[in-house]
């Protein structure tokens, strides 16, 4: 389910905004202007409200996808399963 | 690959796409220039990391930090995508953990033998250890690779990296190899810059074409036409463009691509192609100084 999630990524020696487009359950797909390159390690936190935010690690897969960067999830927070979980329910619903 | 004007994110040693081949290194943060020598806005080739050695303080222990969380994911997870093992590749690599460095990254090949990514950290980290004619290899591989998927921005650094890695190789000359004329359409098929041009003339290492715009110096271009019947692919470098005023005007640019690296097949087939048109020019002159009575 596409989605449009503000929040920051952080990689080799610098940080910078992102948005999180797409979720499942060992990757997410996130568009930045930063210039990524395959293998990298990035730190990425989402905010989903004032008080709830996602943290993840993951590393840049070999492949970009048309979407954007898709990332790999090494770490994912509770909070991110929660949100996954939340999408899920929503995507259910709707069909 | 880095243009002029943007930001540098990993230290290293890079070298422009232009004729120039200008090399210089950046450390993360600082601006690419435009090209010192052809004062114009370049690509920049990522070539090797600083030789000043692994990382140190602060960031080798959060590079070593990720190198345990990336470890303890691949123990617990069975996953096939070898993302994860690349990042540890060149996670190590930034230690100066060489040895399991190049294990993982050859683990990666492995898994994906036509991946690019992998083959280009691989090349430039056994460059980067002095193993070149492993590093050579390896980067002909991934050029034959990027030739093969029409990837014209890895196939350019991969050429420069084996470029680098035979510093003493005599650079091909286009000016020795004997010419002949060549009347056909050229296409550039190439998704940077597609375009239409008329074949001037042709030798082994090169093709001279007419051209209705100024071509950028130093461009990759991946070039179709017929030649003695065959259709043929072939990657060139610009490395002249000039103004021909008593060209046509529909064409007024006369352009000098030299090839890169061409398959021995097409090779051949150009050879050919110019013994036998020079066969021809010789009998037609004969003919002309001993007519028939």
């Amino acid at each position: 389910m596409p989605i449009s999630l503000p929040g920051r990524i952080s990689g080799l020696g610098w940080s910078g905004p992102c948005t999180l487009v797409h979720v499942r359950s060992t990757t997410v797909v996130i568009q930045t202007e930063g210039d990524l390159s395959p293998g990298e390690v990035v730190e990425m936190e989402f905010f989903v409200s004032r008080k709830r935010t996602i943290s993840l690690m993951g590393a840049v897969r070999l492949e970009r996808s048309g979407l954007g960067w898709t990332i790999a999830l090494i770490e994912q927070c509770d909070e991110y399963r929660e949100f996954r979980e939340s999408l899920t329910l929503i995507e259910k619903d709707a069909t | 690959m880095q243009r002029s004007g943007g930001a540098c994110t990993l230290n290293g040693l890079y070298r422009t796409s232009c004729a120039c081949a200008e090399t210089l290194e950046f450390i993360t943060g600082s601006r690419f220039p435009i090209c010192i020598s052809c004062n114009r806005s370049v690509a920049w080739v990522y070539l090797q990391p600083l030789l000043s050695g692994p990382v140190a303080g602060p960031e080798a222990v959060s590079v070593e930090a990720q190198v345990c969380k990336l470890r303890d994911f691949l123990r617990r997870e069975t996953s096939s995508d070898p993302t994860i093992l690349f990042a540890l590749g060149k996670s190590l690599l930034r230690l100066g953990r060489v040895g399991p460095a190049l294990e993982a990254i050859y683990g990666v090949l492995d898994q994906a033998p036509g991946n690019l990514s992998a083959h280009l950290e691989l090349g430039r980290a056994l460059l980067g250890f002095r193993q070149s004619p492993e590093a050579i290899k390896v980067l002909e591989r991934g050029a034959e690779i990027a030739r093969r998927t029409d990837d014209l921005e890895a196939l350019q650094e991969f050429l420069a990296l084996i470029d680098q890695a035979q510093p003493g190789r005599e650079p091909r000359s286009g000016r020795s190899a004997q010419r002949a004329p060549l009347d056909v359409i050229v296409t550039r098929s190439d998704a940077i810059h597609p375009g239409v041009y008329a074949a001037v003339n042709i030798s082994e290492t090169g093709i001279c074409i007419r051209s209705g715009r100024c071509e950028a110096e130093g461009g990759f271009v991946a070039l179709d036409f017929r030649l003695a019947g065959e259709e043929t692919r072939i990657y060139a470098k610009v490395i002249w463009c000039r103004n021909d005023l008593g060209g046509p005007r529909e064409r007024p640019f006369m352009v000098g691509l030299q090839f890169l690296s061409p398959a021995s097949s097409i090779v051949e087939r150009i050879r050919a192609y110019v013994r036998h048109r020079h066969a021809d020019e010789e009998d037609a002159s004969c003919r002309s100084r001993f007519p028939a009575e």
